[in-house]
């Protein structure tokens, strides 16, 4: 039913960009005070981009839980407790009662008691888990149950990201919002500073992505999330026997898991910056977007004043 | 000011905390997790999809591809009553 309504919406967006194409004028109202609203955000991208809120929150605090099962990361096609790990996350128990929590990066091991390795329980009691309890799903140990929680949002997450990118394709979003002009490219130190100084662009810049945006856009889009689907098959025997050159291409299993991780921690890296970006450039007129689809544009500045 | 900061966080943790007891009330929720196994069914239904009777088998490995300490998941030696019925079960090996 889900997928009826977007796709009858996905027709509709596109008559409608074909329309507003054919006028030569995209969609724009005016604001009571005056400002220039334009219509950003389609429906499909919006309802896509909420699904992936979602889906990515629940897949990364499940995929925690997965991972405290064996809380280390290898290279190669080794994976058991005693094989060298390039990450591990541990608690040793201390004579006097007491525990530390270790994590292992390569050679190097940092003190992370209270957070990773060990850390104080709901309840208060000391736990000796690799991601504590507010950060994975469930809170409780439970590999079982995480990769329940896991394999159902992961489904949506790609049958959600299928309907993205066939949309995105399809109605030119890709093509026409995110794919970075030459002109873009030649002004990528402009955009590089203007970010640095916090300067966001106004007038006719804010209708458009910046080239950062866009660039930041596409790597997530067709690297990172594409990344992430397909180191989680490769960690799938059944995959394998059907497809042994995803063992090739990420070089075993356990590297499949390793990158996975990695990745995840890449996609976690781009929300933060995202976040901050909302903060930034305003979290009404931002939140309206993602809402409703439209967008205030902020009036060049000018001199007069 | 202080004490404004500490409220909001207050609230931050308890928002988060009852965000994630609802998780694991989902969790324990039997049509909830009617519905999480339904994905399971996508997941056979893929595997045996791509799965058929031609497919090649796993890749093979050599025997020093074998992990010195061969962990088992979860537990090897579980406490439920079924385990332990079975356990003491012995079965006669016949010719």
């Amino acid at each position: 039913m889900l997928w009826l309504m977007l796709g009858i919406e996905m027709a509709v967006d596109i008559a409608n960009q074909k329309i507003a194409v054919q006028a030569g004028a995209p969609a724009v109202r005016k604001t009571r005070s005056g400002r220039e609203l334009i219509y950003r955000h389609t429906l499909f991208v919006r309802l896509t981009h909420w699904i992936n809120v979602l889906c990515i929150a629940l897949l990364l605090m499940s995929g925690l839980q997965i991972f405290n099962a064996h809380p280390m990361l290898h290279w190669g096609i080794k994976g058991g407790d005693t094989d060298p790990a390039v990450l591990s996350i541990y608690g040793e128990d201390q004579l006097d009662g007491s525990a530390i929590g270790w994590t292992k990066i390569g050679g190097q091991a940092f003190n992370t008691t209270g957070i990773l390795g060990v850390f104080r329980d709901r309840d208060g009691f000391l736990s000796g888990r690799a991601f504590p309890w507010w950060i994975t799903i469930p809170s409780y140990q439970s590999l079982a149950e995480g990769r329940r929680w896991h394999f159902f949002f992961a489904w949506l997450f790609a049958l959600n990201g299928l309907a993205y990118l066939i949309y995105g394709f399809a109605a030119r979003h890709f093509q026409r919002d995110l794919a970075p002009t030459r002109l873009d490219l030649r002004n990528i130190g402009r955009s590089l500073l203007d970010h640095l100084r916090f300067r966001h662009p106004r007038g006719e810049a804010a209708k458009r992505y910046n080239v950062l945006q866009k660039l930041a856009y596409m790597t997530v889009i067709f690297v990172l999330l594409t990344l992430m689907i397909f180191s989680g098959l490769t960690m799938s025997p059944g995959v394998d026997s059907v497809a042994p050159w995803l063992l090739d291409l990420f070089g075993g299993r356990q590297s499949a898991r390793t990158i996975h991780f990695i990745t995840a921690t890449f996609i976690v890296l781009f929300i933060l910056v995202h976040l901050v970006e909302v903060l930034l450039s305003g979290v009404f007129n931002e939140m309206r977007s993602i809402l409703t689809g439209w967008f205030a544009v902020k009036p060049e500045k000018t001199d007069a004043h | 000011m202080t004490r404004d900061l500490l409220t909001r966080r207050a609230a931050l943790l308890g928002a988060g905390g009852l965000a994630l007891s609802g998780c694991d009330q989902l969790s324990q929720n039997q049509t909830f997790k009617k519905l999480l196994e339904s994905a399971e069914n996508l997941s056979l239904g893929g595997q045996r999809l791509v799965l058929n009777s031609s497919a090649p088998l796993a890749r093979e490995y050599q025997p020093s591809d074998i992990s010195r300490d061969f962990k088992a998941n979860g537990t090897v030696k579980p406490d439920s009553a079924d385990y332990s019925r079975l356990a003491m079960t012995q079965l006669p090996i016949g010719g």
